[in-house]
């Protein structure tokens, strides 16, 4: 448990990261952000937690709903794909939005630090075995865990967002609510073109 | 030794690994047993997945495209209930099929599509009809396949017969208004029930035989659906007896329905949930006090409808004044199964 207290987060391999980010985050992120932005080892590190995540989603849903195993074949690379993607996107809005703020990007930090903030999703697996063996109370007890896994990986986003630009707790919602924002926003615009469309065509 | 980190790590990686692993082969188990006998302690997921399927036909019975002329189009509500019963007859979680009509029937082809689509689920699993207010013609020739029809007493339904309408305006257009049409065609009943002229007795002859093999269809299909599982001859006889004296294109209501046989029982949609809970489990060799969870059948994703923006069949002036024709005339000059 110490390892974090001894050792430089940066110089951690990859599962003494993984119990970090998990139980010491607050330390653990503070250490991965320094005067210079984390190397491609980090990167990579962060990108594999992205991939491990995604990559499970296929399979609690396999669990769940049923279907051929082999699809999972196709769906987990390309869950993987996506997630990673997605992971690309959001840390590139968040520097973005940040910019705005602190006038500096830290892409390669705050990419880091969001892939590890996905890792509590790795709980996922033991948690949807318990539909299996308590019936009814185990859907219950299985959303609640899921949410809480949910709410970790936000918190754990938002601390990473905190800790790599310096920014108080209300800029972190700025940052974090924008996209919702925005994506209402460009769903307004969407009405809009498709009303209008709709009206010029005659039925 | 003692326990760091790293072993911590790896312990919620293997954790999570190996319930993955169990999660994978207990749901492909289910999938391959077809999700069907429940013991121990995974009784509970399997109760979840073994179902009811409850699917919605209501409207005029027809293979057209809602809004042709907006943006996108969406399916009628038949094709989208024989496309249910398809995947329901497929699906190895539902158990049986409870097929809810509302309707006044509508096309030849489409009502024999679905009833077509109700033998397909009939030969694998338990399907039982409830009618709702209306139950008529293409509706009723729908359910007549289906293994048990429950009617409320109130509902509408019967109407086994066949429909072509056309219209004569050669007086309107010749007399009237001075247009004389010019029609060349390729054969002598290319142009049968033309608006344009009065229709030639060889040509009515001609068109009462396709009503009378169409009318032949129907009622052949209704006897074999209504007798199918009566053994005793004699019993048969008087059911196809009762049925044909009541095939005259004439409306009944549920309760003198249940007396021609055309129904088996009088009961809303909850009763006929319940018959069909029992049939299913009585033939998959299910068991549970609680009946079985009776799931809708999901409409296809239309964006188009999420945003409201889906054409409707009424949205235009045009379809509005169409809504006001008898249906026969809304499709004329083809045989219909439908109550006017």
């Amino acid at each position: 448990m110490a390892a974090t207290a001894e050792m430089n987060a940066r110089a951690c391999g990859y599962l003494d990261l993984l119990y970090a980010v998990l139980f010491h985050p607050v330390r653990t992120f503070k250490e991965l952000t320094g005067e210079t932005e984390p190397d491609n080892r980090l990167l990579l590190y962060a990108l594999f937690s992205v991939i491990l995540v995604s990559a499970i989603a296929p399979v609690i849903r396999f669990i769940n709903v049923g279907g051929q195993p082999v699809n999972l074949l196709l769906f987990m690379p390309l869950s993987a794909l996506i997630g990673s993607l997605v992971w690309l996107l959001s840390g590139l809005v968040v520097a973005m939005l940040s910019y705005a703020f602190t006038e500096q990007t830290r892409f390669r930090t705050i990419l880091t630090l969001s892939g590890f903030a996905t890792l509590p999703w790795v709980f996922m697996g033991p948690i949807s075995l318990l539909k299996v063996g308590l019936g009814a109370v185990g859907v219950v007890l299985c959303a609640l865990f899921g949410l809480s896994v949910w709410l970790w990986s936000v918190l754990l986003f938002a601390l990473a967002i905190a800790v790599t630009y310096a920014m108080t707790a209300e800029r972190v919602l700025i940052v974090l609510v924008m996209p919702f924002v925005m994506t209402l926003i460009f769903i307004g615009w969407i009405f809009g073109f498709f009303g209008n469309i709709s009206n010029l065509v005659p039925h | 030794m003692a326990m760091t980190p790293r072993h911590i790590a790896l312990g919620i990686l293997a954790v999570s690994l190996c319930a993955l692993l169990v999660g994978i082969f207990n749901a492909a188990r289910l999938t391959e047993r077809g999700r069907t006998a429940a013991s121990g302690s995974v009784s509970g997921l399997l109760s979840q997945r073994n179902r009811l399927a409850l699917i919605e036909l209501s409207g005029l019975i027809t293979m057209d495209e809602v809004g042709d002329k907006g943006l996108f189009r969406s399916e009628s509500n038949a094709v989208l209930a024989r496309k249910a019963l398809d995947e329901a007859a497929k699906d190895d979680g539902v158990k049986g099929v409870l097929l809810h009509i509302n309707s006044p029937g509508g096309t030849v082809g489409m009502s024999q599509e679905l009833n077509a689509a109700v033998k397909r689920v009939s030969a694998k699993k338990p399907i039982v009809v409830s009618m709702g207010d209306l139950t008529a013609s293409g509706g009723y020739y729908t359910a007549c396949a289906a293994d048990r029809i429950f009617a409320n007493p109130g509902t509408l339904t019967a109407s086994i017969g066949v429909i072509i309408s056309s219209m004569d305006l050669s007086s309107l257009l010749n007399q009237k208004l001075g247009v004389q049409a010019v029609t060349i065609k390729s054969g002598k009943f290319k142009d049968i029930l033309s608006p344009y002229r009065k229709p030639q007795p060889d040509e009515l002859a001609l068109v009462q035989k396709l009503v009378n093999q169409s009318y032949q269809d129907f009622l052949d299909t209704v006897i074999e659906g209504r007798t199918r599982f009566i053994t005793d001859p004699k019993q048969k006889a008087e059911r196809i007896a009762k049925l044909k004296a009541v095939a005259d294109g004439r409306v009944v209501s549920g309760r003198e329905a249940l007396a021609s046989g055309l129904v088996d029982e009088l009961g809303d949609l909850d009763k006929a949930y319940t018959a069909l809970d029992a049939m299913a489990k009585k033939r998959f060799k299910l068991k549970g006090k609680d009946r079985l969870p009776l799931e809708s059948s999901e409409r296809p994703f239309n964006l188009m409808e999420v945003l409201g923006l889906a054409p409707s069949a009424s949205a235009t002036p045009a379809a509005q004044l169409s809504q006001l024709l008898p249906v026969s005339m809304r499709y004329p000059n083809q045989p219909l199964w439908v109550m006017e």
